[in-house]
């Protein structure tokens, strides 16, 4: 009986394997798929490139610079500075999103700072831009300035009640003042903030994207689709009567069916290793902190996405169907289940949604591993929530199956 | 001409009563701008999260309570901050790396003391590396606090130097004189300020993530419904109704052109379907040019279909179409940016995105939306893609032409 069953599974995995467009789906475009999105998303972390901010400086006197020095110092951002004709050039550049944001500080910077009167630094964003990292870093350069010559004037209020300033002294103060403000705020800084992410890897990312973040996550929805797609050929075989054909054979319904889902399970975990080696080796994620947690993780997911393929498989009418469903279920639940973006951003009901998807349960658990340098003993209630998964869908497919 | 028309509609009819087809144009795209809007949304809006945080204060004196009372428990914060107090920094990180709190505050022991009187301190945050923006926020709210408080310390510390080095004040009247200067302090406002606006110089009302991507997404499942229109041609030639056409007293080129007006016209419906649909259900504004939609919904359905026929002629099957083609619309779609902002991309990946139609047409959807671009801001982006529409269909058509001539 296992003979049939082997070989009934290891026909299904030849035909897998020989099919392009499946090699397309299983290896290829999670490749693909992975590698853009994660480089495209380690924008804004430490190490990659940096953000591009255009200046527009059309203040004649000293603290137009000084506010383009402190900028400059931000090792985040990469400064191009424009002059005031430009204008309109830098603007289109910001509505066509060459660059994050530009920075216009009007031509009475300087003249407002010495008189203590109002005024704005300008930030022109895209409409379509919606990160805030640019103004929060604006609004703290900007509040420094702010305290330096709150100081300067402070100062000079100060002596002026004990003796008359003339102009000239009047400026010397109020810059010695201000500039020992602004070095004690930009450079000594007594009191600070330190953040620290309790990861494994000690790099502080502002957010938590690039590899490590897709690979776990895109690596479960392509392997849910391949589950699918693998199981989709169910359909088909019903549809060109190679089950029924099978059945006439001496052997049980019980034994198709197993070497079916065998052969299922055994393509899609070699996709799912394939995916997981090529993270680790290629992307550079660290997959290794407990290989047989992952292990684990990666075949109950996987039982749990064959069983839900297989219960597809029978609930369609054709095998169009089935494709057709395939990609809309598997990406709909991916990007709720938290493949897409961290689960963190997204409202309290579709967090609690999100738990009811076997996706939520295995990113969540490579999380653990992956970011947090977890073992075995922590990734168990994943583990049995999967297997519990897997044993329902099972049973269910099995139930229902239909052979003609 | 009138022929032609009719393979077209007849094309129409027949996709339009498939379900899988429904399916795989309609009800996806609906599906993904609505669960993408669901979950973007709180960013683009000023609707923040909750996020747990929890404290460990170790110095209880006064300015960690101001922190406390007055920042982290404001009627204004305490909306989307949840605090919790822990005794323990050990207790803290056990929780944290648990995965129960976004971010933990520790205030060391003397801490108010250590900044009166100018000796170096630091407020620790430790981060869930699962929840980094929430944590990110928690951030931003202590450099703004520790900010605030440096004012105070910086601002007194030069003053007093500064008067005593010009002997106007001596060291013995300090004390009385610093509490009054705090007090002066706290009463002067802030002078420089920041203001944000868009491109166009307006105050930016923060866009709507349901429009972003009722764009991005909509433009992306232009190639899939152009795609799924492709198919039908190799389906036809399969079954043999291509062949069976082909005996009518139709000439070979209407029988084309029927099918590729077909293409056309199930894009074209697809499309202002999801764009009546998003506007009603979904509340999407596609903006108030209505010529220039129409002039950009038409030349981004022209140019997808050319493509479509474009990769038809390369391919050999109707299931090639179906699983190459797909990954192809993925890929430009995300490469144009139907799913994040061009500007986040690496400089090489901005400049191809520019060889994708996807990018030109959504570029020029985003102008009439959320620019209140008119129909001259368009031409540019139509202009391109109806290029592109021509080059499309005459390689196609030519590959096509060979194919047929070879007898393939």
């Amino acid at each position: 009986m296992f003979r049939k069953i082997i070989s009934i599974a290891s026909n299904l995995i030849r035909v897998s394997f020989k099919d392009k467009s499946s090699i397309l789906w299983l290896f290829v475009m999670p490749i693909i798929w992975t590698t853009l999105i994660g480089a495209v998303s380690s924008f804004g972390s430490s190490g990659s490139s940096k953000i591009p901010i255009a200046i527009i400086n059309s203040d004649k006197g000293i603290y137009g610079d000084i506010y383009e020095d402190v900028m400059k110092n931000e090792k985040d951002l990469d400064i191009i500075l424009y002059s005031e004709e430009n204008f309109k050039n830098v603007v289109n550049m910001v509505k066509e999103t060459k660059i994050a944001s530009m920075i216009y500080i009007p031509e009475n910077f300087s003249d407002s700072i010495i008189n203590n009167s109002d005024v704005n630094i300008t930030i022109y964003k895209s409409s379509s831009n919606n990160s805030f990292y640019i103004e929060e870093l604006v609004k703290k350069i900007t509040n420094q300035i702010d305290i330096s010559s709150l100081t300067g004037h402070f100062v000079l209020k100060n002596i002026e009640k004990t003796i008359i300033l003339n102009d000239l002294d009047k400026k010397k103060y109020f810059e010695s003042s201000f500039n020992e403000a602004l070095k004690e705020l930009t450079l000594n800084n007594k009191v600070s903030v330190e953040y620290e992410i309790l990861s494994v890897q000690k790099e502080n990312l502002i957010l938590p994207t690039g590899f490590n973040a897709t690979s776990p996550g895109f690596g479960v929805m392509f392997v849910m689709m391949g589950a699918f797609f693998t199981a989709v050929v169910l359909a088909e075989e019903r549809e060109m009567n190679i089950l029924s054909r099978l059945l006439t054979t001496p052997i049980t319904k019980i034994v198709v069916l197993s070497g079916k889902l065998l052969g299922v399970f055994c393509v899609t975990i070699i996709q799912f290793l394939f995916i997981i080696f090529f993270g680790q080796f290629i992307l550079g994620v660290n997959w290794g902190n407990s290989p047989l947690s992952v292990l684990l993780i990666a075949i109950s997911f996987t039982l749990s996405a064959v069983g839900l393929g297989t219960i597809l498989s029978s609930i369609v009418k054709t095998s169009a169907q089935a494709s057709a469903l395939t990609i809309l279920i598997s990406i709909v639940t991916s990007m709720i289940g938290g493949a897409w973006w961290p689960i963190e951003i997204m409202p309290k009901y579709l967090q609690n949604i999100a738990k009811f998807t076997p996706q939520y349960w295995a990113i969540n658990g490579f999380n653990k591993i992956i970011l947090r340098g977890f073992g075995l003993k922590e990734i168990m209630p994943n583990f049995s929530i999967l297997i519990i998964y897997a044993i329902v869908s099972l049973l269910i497919a099995s139930i229902f199956f239909r052979y003609e | 001409m009138k022929k032609v028309f009719l393979i077209g509609l007849k094309d129409l009819k027949i996709r339009s009563r498939d379900f899988n087809a429904f399916i795989m144009i309609l009800l996806m795209p609906l599906i993904l701008i609505f669960v993408l809007g669901l979950v973007f949304q709180p960013l683009y809006s000023s609707k923040p999260f909750i996020i747990e945080t929890a404290v460990v204060n170790l110095d209880n004196d006064y300015i960690s309570d101001i922190l406390i009372d007055d920042v982290l428990k404001s009627e204004e914060l305490s909306k989307f901050i949840n605090l919790v107090f822990l005794n323990d920094e050990n207790e803290l990180k056990d929780s944290i790396e648990k995965g129960k709190y976004a971010a933990g505050i520790v205030i060391n022991e003397n801490f108010t003391k250590n900044i009166v009187s100018g000796k170096e301190d630091k407020i620790l945050i430790l981060a869930d590396p699962e929840q980094t923006t929430k944590s990110g926020v928690i951030k931003n709210i202590l450099d703004t606090f520790v900010l605030e408080v440096l004012k105070r310390s910086v601002a007194l510390d030069i003053t007093s130097k500064t008067l005593i080095k010009e002997n106007l004040i001596k060291q013995e009247d300090l004390n009385t004189l610093i509490y009054q200067w705090s007090n002066d302090i706290e009463n002067i406002k802030s002078k420089i300020g920041v203001k944000l606006v868009n491109e166009k110089g307006e105050e930016t009302r923060g866009i709507v993530a349901m429009d972003y991507y009722a764009v991005g997404i909509g433009v992306m499942y232009l190639l899939f419904a152009a795609n799924s229109g492709t198919e039908s041609i190799f389906e036809e030639k399969r079954k043999g109704t291509y062949q069976r056409l082909s005996i009518m007293p139709v000439k070979e080129n209407s029988i084309f052109s029927g099918k590729v007006f077909g293409i056309f016209l199930l894009t074209l419906t697809q499309f202002i379907l999801i764009i009546l649909i998003t506007k009603v259900f979904y509340r999407v504004s596609w903006g108030n040019s209505f010529f220039g939609l129409i002039i950009m919904v038409i030349s981004s359905v022209l140019c997808f279909s050319g493509f479509s026929i474009f990769l038809a002629s390369l391919m050999k099957s109707e299931s090639q179409v179906g699983s190459i083609g797909s990954t192809i619309s993925m890929i430009l779609g995300f490469v144009g940016g139907s799913m994040w902002p061009i500007f986040t991309f690496p400089k090489w990946l901005n400049t191809i995105s520019k060889f994708t139609p996807n990018r030109w047409a959504i570029d020029g959807f985003f102008k009439l939306i959320f620019e209140n671009g008119s129909v001259k801001d368009i031409i540019p982006h139509s202009s391109i893609l109806i290029l592109m529409t021509i080059i499309f269909y005459s390689i196609g058509l030519t590959i096509f032409r060979l194919k047929e001539k070879r007898g393939v």
